[in-house]
C-alpha cells in the first residue's frame, strides 16, 4: 500500500499533462483483488458480489483510451473466454505500448529543443563577438536569461521524464509482484525482461541529452558568479528557498517553470518514499539495499555495517533537497 | 562481482542464434563514419548492467568521449540492448548476466533491423559481435534459463510473448491472437528460436521487416537530428522542406516518409515559436528584467537565483533516479539469478529428494546475494554522495 500511496500522490503533483500517461497502478491492484473470481467469471454475471470492471477502470481513461483500437469500447473483462492472466498481461501490454508511445514522442521534443537551444545559443554568441549588434548589455543579459530559462525548463523537463520512466518501472515490478503472489503465477520474471528492454526504460539517450544540458548550463552560467552575488541567500538553508521560490517565481520565471519545479520536488519525495522500508522486508528491496540512508530505517540488518555507511550518511544528508 | 557463474560454456543455443543471423556478412556501409570500435559497445552496455557507481550516464558519456563524435554512441544506444551482452567483458568484472537475454534477440535482429540514421550500425555490429561470440560461450546456461522461464510449450505460447513484446513490425498480426498463456511450465522446448524472435526489441525501426503500416516507433538521436537538420537546411529551411525530399537526401535505412513528416511537423513548431518571440517584442523581454530588479532591490529571490536553485533540485534529483535506477536493475539482475539458482537446482535434483536443501540452499544464495548487492549499493551510493555537485568529474570529458 506504501508504494501505491507515494505513487498517487506523485500523481497528484506532477505535471498535469502526464498525469493520465502513468501506470495504473490502482485498477491493476483492484483487478487483483478480485481474484480468483477472474474477469471473465465476473462478466457473466455469475457472482452474487460481482464486480462491474468497468468501474474498476472507469476513472483511468488511458486504459479505455490506449486500448480503444481493439473493439470499440474495451472493457478488461469483456472477453469471457480470457481469464485473468490473458486481461492482466493484456492491459499490461497496453500500458507498455502507451509508455513507450509517451516516452519516445517526449525524447523526440527534447532532442529537437535541445538542438534549437544550442543554435540559438551559437547565434546569439556569433551577434554578441562579430559585430556587437546587441543594442545593449542588458538586451544581451536578457537573451541570455531566456536561454537559460530555456535550458533550465527542458532540462527539469527531462528530469522527469526519467522519474517517470522509472515510476512506472517500480509500479510494474511491484505490481507483477503482486500478480505471482497472489495468483501463484510465474508472471514477473519473464515479462520484467521484456521491460527491460522497453524504450521507455532505456533512458540512455535521454540521460546524455540531460548530460549535455548541464554541461551548458555550467558553461554558459557558471554558478561561481552567483555565489559571489548573492551570497546571503545562498547561506540560508535549502528549506527556506523553496516557498521564497514558489512565492516569487511566478512572477519571474513563470508558470512553466513553477510546474516543473512542484512535480521535481514531488518526485524527490516519491523516489525518497520508495526508499523507506515497507512492512515486507526484503532483502532486495531499496530499502535494504540503501539501509542507513535514512536514520528512521533502522533495523537489525543496519546496524553492523552502520559504522562505514555513517559518513555516506552524512554526505547525505547534506545533500538532501529543499523536500526535506 | 555477482553473476560469476554465469559464465559457463555450453552455448548450444545462443551459438546457434548468432550464427542463423547473417550478422556477419552484413556488409559495411558506412566508412564515412568512420572506425567504430567495438568497445563502445561494451561501455554502453555498461549501462545496463551493473555500474561502477551511480551514474549510468556517467559511464556512457565517459565512453563516447574516447571516440571522436557521440555519433556513435547515440546511433549505438538504440543497440545497446541488442548488444547487451555482447561487449560487457570489455568493460567488466561486473556481472552483466542480466544484459544477456537481449542478446540472442539483439543478434537475431541486429542484420533485420536497422535503425535509422545509423549507417554505422554495421561496423558496431561487427565489433560487438565479436566480443559477444565469446561472451555467448559464457553465458549460455543463463540463456537456458531464460529460455525455460520464457518459453512455453508450442509455437503458439511463444507468439504469446510477441505480443507481450508489442511488435509492431513483421509479428504484428500475432497481436490478433489470443493470449492464451496458461501456467509457464518449464520445459526445454525450442528455446532459440522463440527467444530470438520475442526479445526483439521494439525501439528501433525494423526496416525490411516493417509491415509498413509506418507504426513503427522511431527513436530520433542526437546524431539523426542533426542529419535530418542539415536535410532541411539543404532544401532550403523548414518551411520548404518536403519529407519526401527530406527522406530522399537522408538515405537512412529504415526511415519511412511517415517519420520524417512527423519529425518535421514537431521540427517546424519548434522553430515556430522561438522566432516570433525572438525578433517580436523586445518590449515584453524588458518587463522580466525589471522584474528582477525590482525583486533585488526588494531582497527578493531574482530570476538568477531562482533558476540556480531549480537547476540544483533538478540535478539532485536526477543524481537520485540514476542511483534509483541502477538498483533497479541491480535488484532485477539478482533476481533473476537467483530464480536461475533455483531452477538449476531443482532439474539438478530431478530425482526429488530434498526439498529442504533446496530452499535452503536458495535461501543461502539470496542472503549471499542480497549481502553482495548490499555492498555495492551502499559503495555506488558513497560514491554518488562524494559528488554531490555533479557527476562530471567521473567522466574524462564531457559528452560534448
Amino acid at each position: 500500500m506504501k508504494f501505491g500511496k507515494e505513487f498517487r500522490t506523485h500523481l497528484e503533483d506532477t505535471l498535469p499533462e502526464w498525469r493520465d500517461k502513468f501506470l495504473c497502478y490502482k485498477p491493476l491492484k483492484k483487478l487483483l483483488k478480485y481474484y480468483p473470481y477472474s474477469s471473465a467469471d465476473l462478466s457473466t454475471g455469475d457472482f452474487p458480489d460481482q464486480i462491474d470492471l468497468r468501474t474498476v477502470f472507469a476513472d483511468t481513461t488511458n486504459i479505455s483510451s490506449s486500448a480503444a483500437g481493439e473493439d470499440g469500447v474495451v472493457v478488461p473483462g469483456a472477453r469471457p473466454t480470457e481469464d485473468l492472466q490473458g486481461s492482466f498481461v493484456r492491459i499490461l501490454n497496453e500500458e507498455l505500448e502507451k509508455f513507450n508511445d509517451f516516452y519516445v514522442d517526449k525524447e523526440e521534443d527534447f532532442v529537437i529543443r535541445l538542438q534549437e537551444l544550442k543554435e540559438r545559443i551559437e547565434r546569439v554568441k556569433e551577434k554578441n563577438g562579430s559585430n556587437g549588434e546587441f543594442a545593449s548589455e542588458s538586451e544581451f543579459s536578457e537573451e541570455m536569461m531566456d536561454i537559460r530559462r530555456d535550458l533550465v525548463t527542458i532540462h527539469g523537463e527531462m528530469v522527469l521524464l526519467k522519474n517517470y520512466s522509472s515510476l512506472n518501472f517500480a509500479g510494474l515490478v511491484k505490481i507483477l509482484k503482486k500478480y505471482d503472489k497472489r495468483t501463484g503465477g510465474l508472471l514477473r520474471l519473464p515479462f520484467t525482461q521484456v521491460v527491460l528492454h522497453q524504450p521507455f526504460f532505456t533512458t540512455e539517450p535521454l540521460t546524455r541529452l540531460v548530460r549535455e544540458c548541464e554541461a551548458n548550463l555550467e558553461l554558459l552560467f557558471p554558478s561561481e558568479a552567483e555565489v559571489v552575488e548573492s551570497s546571503n541567500t545562498v547561506s540560508t538553508s535549502h528549506q527556506n528557498h523553496s516557498p521564497r521560490i514558489s512565492a516569487e517565481t511566478s512572477s519571474t520565471l513563470g508558470d512553466e517553470n513553477l510546474d516543473i519545479y512542484r512535480s521535481t520536488l514531488a518526485a524527490m519525495k516519491a523516489i525518497r518514499g520508495l526508499q523507506k522500508a515497507s512492512s515486507t522486508y526484503n532483502p532486495l528491496s531499496f530499502s535494504s539495499l540503501l539501509k542507513n540512508e535514512d536514520d528512521e530505517t533502522v533495523t537489525a540488518e543496519n546496524s553492523p555495517n552502520s559504522a562505514d555507511l555513517q559518513s555516506k550518511d552524512e554526505a547525505e544528508k547534506e545533500d538532501t533537497g529543499p523536500s526535506h | 562481482m555477482e553473476a560469476r557463474p554465469v559464465q559457463r560454456t555450453g552455448s548450444r543455443e545462443l551459438s546457434n542464434l548468432v550464427r542463423t543471423s547473417s550478422i556477419p556478412s552484413t556488409p559495411n556501409t558506412s566508412a564515412a563514419e568512420g572506425q567504430l570500435m567495438s568497445r563502445p559497445l561494451g561501455q554502453t552496455y555498461h549501462l545496463l548492467s551493473s555500474s561502477n557507481g551511480g551514474a549510468v550516464g556517467h559511464i556512457c558519456s565517459s565512453s563516447s568521449s574516447g571516440f571522436s563524435t557521440n555519433l556513435h554512441y547515440s546511433s549505438m544506444v538504440s543497440h545497446e540492448k541488442h548488444y547487451s551482452g555482447s561487449s560487457s567483458n570489455a568493460v567488466s568484472s561486473n556481472d552483466s548476466s542480466w544484459c544477456h537475454d537481449s542478446l540472442p534477440g539483439g543478434f537475431l535482429d541486429f542484420p533485420e533491423n536497422h535503425p535509422a540514421g545509423i549507417q554505422n550500425n554495421s561496423q558496431i555490429e561487427e565489433g560487438g559481435i565479436t566480443e559477444a561470440f565469446d561472451d555467448i560461450q559464457k553465458r549460455s546456461d543463463w540463456q537456458e534459463w531464460a529460455d525455460h522461464l520464457i518459453t512455453d510449450e508450442d509455437p503458439l505460447l511463444s507468439t504469446n510473448w510477441n505480443d507481450l513484446l508489442l511488435e509492431t513490425s513483421s509479428n504484428s498480426d500475432s497481436k490478433e491472437k489470443s493470449l492464451q498463456i496458461t501456467q509457464p511450465q518449464i520445459a526445454q522446448q525450442q528455446p532459440s528460436p522463440s527467444v530470438s524472435v520475442e526479445l526483439r526489441p521494439v525501439s528501433t525501426t525494423s526496416s525490411n521487416s516493417n509491415n509498413g503500416t509506418g507504426k513503427a516507433r522511431m527513436r530520433w538521436t542526437p546524431e539523426l537530428h542533426e542529419a535530418f537538420v542539415e536535410a532541411v537546411n539543404s532544401l532550403g529551411g523548414s518551411e520548404r522542406a518536403t519529407p519526401k525530399g527530406v527522406l530522399k537526401i537522408m538515405k537512412v535505412e529504415g526511415l519511412t516518409i511517415y517519420h520524417v513528416k512527423s519529425h518535421l511537423q514537431k521540427y517546424r513548431t519548434a522553430r515556430y515559436r522561438p522566432e516570433p518571440s525572438e525578433c517580436g517584442s523586445p518590449e515584453r523581454k524588458l518587463t522580466p528584467l525589471e522584474h528582477i530588479t525590482s525583486l533585488d532591490l526588494k531582497g527578493g529571490i531574482g530570476i538568477t537565483e531562482a533558476l540556480r536553485l531549480q537547476m540544483e533540485v533538478q540535478k539532485q534529483l536526477h543524481e537520485q533516479l540514476e542511483i534509483q535506477r541502477n538498483l533497479q536493475l541491480r535488484i532485477e539482475e539478482q533476481g533473476k539469478y537467483l530464480q536461475m539458482m533455483f531452477e538449476k537446482q531443482n532439474s539438478g535434483l530431478a530425482i526429488g529428494t530434498t526439498s529442504t536443501s533446496d530452499s535452503a540452499a536458495k535461501s543461502e544464495q539470496e542472503d549471499k546475494k542480497a549481502a553482495d548487492s548490499k555492498e555495492l549499493a551502499a559503495e555506488e551510493t558513497r560514491k554518488c554522495q562524494e559528488e554531490p555537485e555533479s557527476p562530471q568529474p567521473k567522466r574524462p570529458k564531457t559528452d560534448n
